[in-house]
């Protein structure tokens, strides 16, 4: 089965009555797509039920937690993002915040904003990132810290 | 459905025009539609030279030049080459996948998945047996690493079991092929690795 769009979240509200009904009847199939996985529009999927799909959403669409790739009156097909391990990083002063934020930048690691810090979503080893971490530590004072997957 | 983007980055001289060539042969054998973006500095080498080879009609074959590192153009703004990719598609309807050949870079080089659905990074044996050592973000993180040139190992001191070894270990069991674009050894494995992970045919 290819899905060539993305049809809607499970979250809204002409969708959720509807998924939850499905729901009850263990009638919804749900992929779990890795992190760094998730900026893909065209790759091949297995759902958490063993079914074989393939995704050709075209290049306007971004699959999401919740997105609804089938819904008929007896089938769902809905996408769960895991959420993957990560490396918070949290900068002792502004200075440091500096470094760290450049540093993360020229890497391109994919990074999320928190308060007070930085959250790097890992891609690959963790090892290659606290590598690249510690060739810092001369220039700025900051704590990290390894989160696991809690998904 | 859309066409498939398919990236092929790696350095200078690795083999990557080479290997189009060579797949174009396989996409005509199966007679599936198919165009090419070529990176280049400040020329169209490469588009110039895909064009030649007659393997594919000219209209299909674009050059967008990147002006500086190859990297900024796959990667940090890929507008450019996105901006290609959509008036192929346009202009050719029938389209099924779309090969965005790089620039040479080095071995930090990625692409942005916003460009490309499924990319390879070329390497070569005459870089030297110790890249896939190094641990460059283009060898860790490609769909497949394509170890090319393989006739050259004997000529320049490098075993090319261990080499591939290492390139595994590297890559924790991700995908890794070796070729030769002057015989075409390995080109029709990775088709058939292209066709199975994007073109869906």
């Amino acid at each position: 089965m290819i899905f060539e769009k993305i049809l809607g979240n499970e979250n809204d509200e002409s969708f959720s009555e509807k998924l939850h009904h499905l729901s009850h009847k263990s009638l919804v199939d749900y992929i779990e797509i890795k992190p760094e996985d998730s900026f893909r529009r065209r790759m091949r999927m297995v759902s958490i039920n063993g079914r074989e799909y393939k995704l050709a959403i075209p290049r306007s669409q971004k699959i999401e937690n919740g997105s609804i790739l089938w819904l008929s009156e007896d089938f769902a097909v809905v996408i769960r993002i895991l959420n993957g391990p990560k490396i918070r990083v949290t900068p002792k002063n502004i200075t440091s915040a500096v470094r760290l934020g450049y540093h993360c930048g020229n890497l391109h690691w994919k990074t999320n904003f928190i308060q007070g810090g930085i959250d790097i979503i890992l891609s690959g080893e963790s090892q290659n990132y606290f590598d690249r971490l510690k060739t810092l530590e001369e220039f700025a004072d900051f704590e990290v810290e390894y989160l696991e997957n809690d998904n | 459905m859309t066409a498939a983007r398919i990236g092929i980055g790696g350095p200078v001289g690795s083999g990557k025009t080479a290997l189009i060539e060579q797949l174009l042969d396989n996409f005509k054998k199966k007679s599936i539609s198919v165009a090419v973006i070529t990176n280049d500095l400040v020329t169209d080498e490469d588009a110039l030279r895909i064009r030649k080879s007659g393997k594919l009609k000219e209209d299909r074959v674009v050059a967008v030049q990147a002006g500086a590192c190859p990297h900024t153009v796959i990667r940090e703004d890929p507008s450019l080459n996105i901006s290609a990719a959509d008036k192929l598609e346009s202009k050719f309807p029938d389209l099924k996948a779309i090969l965005i050949e790089s620039g040479g870079d080095n071995l930090a080089s990625t692409f942005s998945l916003d460009l490309v659905d499924w990319w390879m990074f070329v390497i070569d044996v005459a870089g030297g047996d110790d890249i896939p050592r190094k641990n460059g973000p283009g060898v860790l993180n490609c769909d497949l690493l394509v170890i090319n040139k393989i006739d050259l190992a004997p000529y320049v001191g490098v075993n090319l079991e261990d080499m591939l070894l290492e390139a595994k270990s590297a890559r924790h069991g991700r995908k890794v092929i070796s070729s030769n674009c002057k015989t075409g050894i390995g080109v029709d494995e990775l088709f058939s690795i292209i066709e199975n992970e994007v073109i869906f045919e």
